[in-house]
């Protein structure tokens, strides 16, 4: 399973990119590929270009505001989730990408 | 023939003594009986009394009966008819209600305790608290005695005088006061008020008499329904209070207020003179029911350092009196009956406060200078003698402006040349060898004296005041004169002369100077000969003449509030125009650099005394306009030297001149805010943003204390604002990230120099979400406009805390500077 992420909060100052390196730092310890794109205070880092979500089986949008360019994931397999989820219960998302996927 | 007339009482407060005396005045025209039934209370009264009147407790809206008894009740039935329908209802206009136009944003750490605040307006900055204490409980008891002699004719003629003293107040009055003094008059002609005393003076003396009724008629006021008309009572007190001081001359009932403990005070106002009978060091706060900004009783309270508020009625917080309060003069707030939460809240602000002023205090021993050491005087107004010595203490290099008319007021003759001698004398030997500017007196216009008898003006500051008065006041001139020349020889003094506008005017003082000399000599009492004299420029006109004044004086002092109101034409009492009034115009600018510059070609001083000199904002023009002293308001010098250290001379002067060049007030707030925004910045990690140990007991402390620690180290001008951008991001999810930390954090424009704070604290407190107590605070304050640079940092900190490892780094570090440099090793800085 191949996953990239969105993260970003309301001040796009901190929670966003603890909540990257959560999402890393857990699929790191799963073994799970994973590319973690933020939308912060500094704008869009780390980008996700058009192959990384081509070749993504899922995308993790972990956001508590509106995702920028989130046309870019229309045609592909989506979860939502809270930046709290993302901070608190990273393994908890990545079991439910992988329920969603069988 | 019995008529009657039903209506409804369109009146917003009800039926109170303006309205019930306006009533009365049409009611009395008639012979007929007239009584007011007020079909919800159910009560009766004669309607050709105010008191009655307003025992009838009628209230917004209520139904209600006059009826009309006798032979001219038609015509009276008719003309109270039209009176109800057209007139009755505009004769009370709507209470103004306190705080109403003040826009101040209480901060979250104290709302959220939910404190009980009464709002009122502040009149001297700073943070009490202490027991609130009334001023206005004159035992009324100590004047009952038994029956003497004639006492229908001691009460007559005591009537008599109260009247004749408030019929000569009534004309000299106006405004809300003519209104209360009117109301006083129809109380004390009012039937039902004056036939109760007299019926008890059968058998009682005048004062028991008086009482008496005073008891009855507060009784049905005070079961009124409305909260106005409850407050009334004072009105009935007041006037029983003069009647029966008319009645019993012999009985001194001076209500000297003495402090047993730290206080706060509340009167309706306070006399100069009962001011500085109080103990400062246990005045703890100011609450002036009725004073303005201009008061000589508030400007003693900001000198004296004693917060202080108006706008709150004593009436409003009976229920807290001998209870201890908090009175915050920069919220405007009076807490009373205050929860654990709240006295934390005001604790911690009082702490801050303090630091705050340890802080700036350190300044006050330095001489005044700038980064590159170009000096000036920063100097003190005061108004009385006893301010003298504070001042210095405050680090004052001298006395700018010694305003000597409250000499002169609040007394029934003017003070003998003994008494000003003595004055002037304690100031100059207060001052030692540092400069003592002093005004001779600014009477008259605003500052009416009784005993000089002035005639009311339609236009007091283009009107007959300061030296205009001299000539027709010449032996009070003389007497001053002699006084401050006499006085000088204990020390540096100079005479300023106040309202001069052409070269006549100071010739003829100068030969004032020389009479007074000649009688000095004449007398054989000694006297400087030599005291330099100056002028104050507050007419525009002098600015264009400074060059031909520099041949008649020796210094000059622009007196920013006048100047600037004659300048551009604002009166800034009048709230209609106050907005147009701003000392920034352009015009104002290049007043000050024609003044300054024509004086320095002569080689003549200038210095500036007014609210201006005061305001750290404008310093840097002030500065750059190269005035030699700046005079302002003693507990302001120690900031204002604080702030000038920070300044370089030659930004300044760049700044004044480009000022002055500005087109518009606008551009001129847009030059200054520029220039303090590129001032040197602070770094973004610094041990003094870092809080070891801290005895903070919840998250509202915490928040307030970290802010407030910006504040004292000059990061942010506006904690409070800065305050409710935290929380406002606190709003959205707890900040709390679990494992005992907290990062409250945002991107705000009201933070100087991006910062992160750190507070360790002692105990673990609830951060109000379910991640668990906190014990370790990082606050992150992001400037808006300050780049991606600090940002990144931000987020490299924001990675790291997620990480055990960095954790227990961050909260192992011994100190201060051990959190700051494992800090900036960890992010690179």
């Amino acid at each position: 399973m191949k996953v990239v992420a969105v993260t970003a909060c309301p001040t796009g100052i901190a929670h966003t990119y603890m909540a990257a390196d959560k999402l890393s730092d857990t699929a790191k310890k799963l073994g799970i590929p994973i590319k973690v794109e933020t939308q912060g205070a500094m704008g869009i880092e780390n980008r996700l270009t058009e192959q990384d979500i081509h070749r993504a089986d899922i995308v993790v949008m972990a956001a508590d505001i509106r995702v920028e360019y989130g046309e870019r994931f229309e045609s592909k397999l989506c979860i939502n989730v809270s930046i709290q989820d993302a901070l608190k219960k990273p393994q908890n998302i990545f079991s439910q990408c992988q329920k969603l996927m069988k | 023939m019995k008529n009657e007339l039903k209506f409804n009482c369109s009146l917003v407060n009800g039926i109170h003594a303006r309205p019930a005396s306006h009533l009365e005045k049409v009611c009395k025209q008639f012979d007929c009986e007239i009584t007011l039934t007020n079909l919800r209370s159910g009560n009766t009264g004669n309607a050709k009394s105010v008191l009655s009147l307003v025992g009838t407790d009628t209230l917004l809206n209520d139904a209600c009966i006059l009826t009309f008894d006798g032979q001219d009740s038609r015509q009276a039935l008719h003309k109270l008819t039209q009176y109800i329908n057209n007139e009755f209802a505009h004769c009370d206009q709507a209470l103004d209600k306190p705080g109403a136009s003040e826009a101040i944003v209480l901060p979250q750490s104290l709302l959220r305790h939910q404190p009980t605040l009464l709002q009122g307006k502040c009149l001297a900055l700073g943070i009490g608290k202490g027991l609130l204490i009334g001023n206005e409980d004159i035992n009324l008891n100590l004047f009952r005695t038994e029956i003497q002699y004639d006492e229908t004719a001691r009460f007559d003629n005591a009537r008599q005088q109260v009247t004749n003293n408030l019929e000569l107040a009534v004309q000299g009055a106006d405004g809300a006061e003519k209104e209360i003094i009117s109301a006083h008059l129809s109380i004390l002609n009012d039937i039902t008020f004056v036939d109760d005393i007299k019926k008890h003076l059968a058998g009682q003396s005048t004062a028991n008499a008086v009482l008496a009724s005073l008891e009855t008629v507060s009784q049905q006021l005070e079961q009124s329904s409305s909260a106005y008309l409850r407050e009334r009572v004072v009105d009935i007190r007041d006037v029983a209070t003069q009647l029966l001081c008319a009645a019993y001359p012999d009985i001194k009932i001076t209500a000297k207020l003495t402090l047993t403990e730290p206080s706060i005070v509340i009167a309706n106002d306070l006399t100069p003179s009962q001011f500085l009978g109080l103990d400062k060091e246990l005045l703890q706060g100011l609450i002036l029911t009725h004073a303005g900004s201009t008061s000589h009783t508030v400007i003693l309270a900001r000198a004296f350092n004693i917060p202080t508020l108006s706008g709150i009625e004593a009436a409003q917080c009976t229920d807290a009196l001998n209870s201890e309060v908090y009175l915050d003069a920069s919220l405007g707030v009076l807490a009373v009956q205050a929860n654990e939460g709240v006295r934390c809240y005001f604790d911690r602000a009082i702490t801050l406060n303090q630091q705050l002023s340890d802080k700036q205090g350190a300044y006050a021993a330095l001489s005044a200078q700038t980064s590159d050491g170009k000096g000036i005087e920063i100097a003190a107004n005061i108004a009385c003698s006893v301010e003298a010595q504070p001042a210095f203490e405050k680090g004052a290099q001298g006395i700018g402006l010694f305003r000597t008319e409250m000499l002169f007021m609040d007394r029934s003759e003017a003070p003998k040349e003994e008494e000003q001698y003595q004055q002037y004398r304690q100031v100059l030997q207060a001052a030692g060898d540092k400069p003592v500017i002093i005004r001779t007196m600014d009477i008259g216009g605003d500052k009416p004296i009784d005993y000089l008898n002035l005639p009311q003006e339609a236009n007091p500051f283009l009107g007959y005041r300061a030296v205009r008065i001299y000539p027709a006041f010449i032996d009070l001139f003389h007497n001053q004169l002699s006084a401050i020349l006499r006085a000088s020889l204990h020390g540096n003094a100079k005479i300023m002369i106040p309202m001069i506008q052409s070269i006549e005017e100071i010739r003829w003082v100068k030969e004032q100077i020389e009479i007074v000399k000649n009688r000095l000599t004449a007398q054989e009492l000694e006297f400087d000969n030599d005291v330099p004299l100056g002028i104050m420029v507050e007419i525009p006109a002098v600015a264009f003449i400074i060059d031909q004044f520099c041949q008649e004086v020796e210094f000059f002092s622009i007196g920013s509030n006048d100047m600037t109101q004659y300048l551009l034409a604002v009166d800034r009492d009048n709230d209609s125009v106050a907005h147009l009034y701003n000392s920034l115009a352009p015009s104002f600018l290049r007043m000050l650099d024609q003044v300054v510059s024509t004086a320095h070609q002569y080689g003549h001083w200038v210095g500036l005394c007014g609210e201006l000199g005061a305001d750290a904002k404008v310093l840097p023009l002030l500065i750059g306009a190269g005035l030699d002293e700046i005079s302002m308001s003693a507990p302001k010098i120690a900031p204002a030297k604080a702030a000038l250290s920070k300044l370089n001379s030659s930004d300044c002067q760049e700044l004044f001149e480009q000022a002055c060049l500005c087109p518009t007030i606008t551009d001129v707030q847009a030059l200054l805010d520029k220039a303090s925004a590129t001032q040197e910045s602070k770094p973004l990690l610094s041990t003094e943003c870092v809080l070891k140990n801290a005895d903070f007991s919840c998250k509202e402390e915490v928040i307030q204390s970290m802010v407030g620690n910006l504040g004292l180290h000059g990061r942010t001008e506006n904690t409070y604002k800065l305050e409710e951008d935290i929380w406002a991001r606190e709003a959205v999810f707890s900040t709390a990230l679990g494992h005992g930390f907290a990062i409250p954090h945002t991107k705000s424009e009201h933070i100087r120099d991006s910062s992160i704070s750190i507070a360790h604290l002692n105990k673990p407190i609830d951060w109000q979400s379910d991640s668990g107590d906190v014990d370790v605070v990082i606050m992150l304050t992001l400037n808006k406009e300050q780049g991606d640079q600090h940002m990144r940092i931000f987020s490299s900190l924001a990675r790291k805390l997620i990480h055990e490892s960095f954790r227990d780094q961050l909260r192992d570090s011994k100190d201060e500077a051990g959190i700051i440099s494992m800090l900036e090793k960890e992010l690179a800085i």
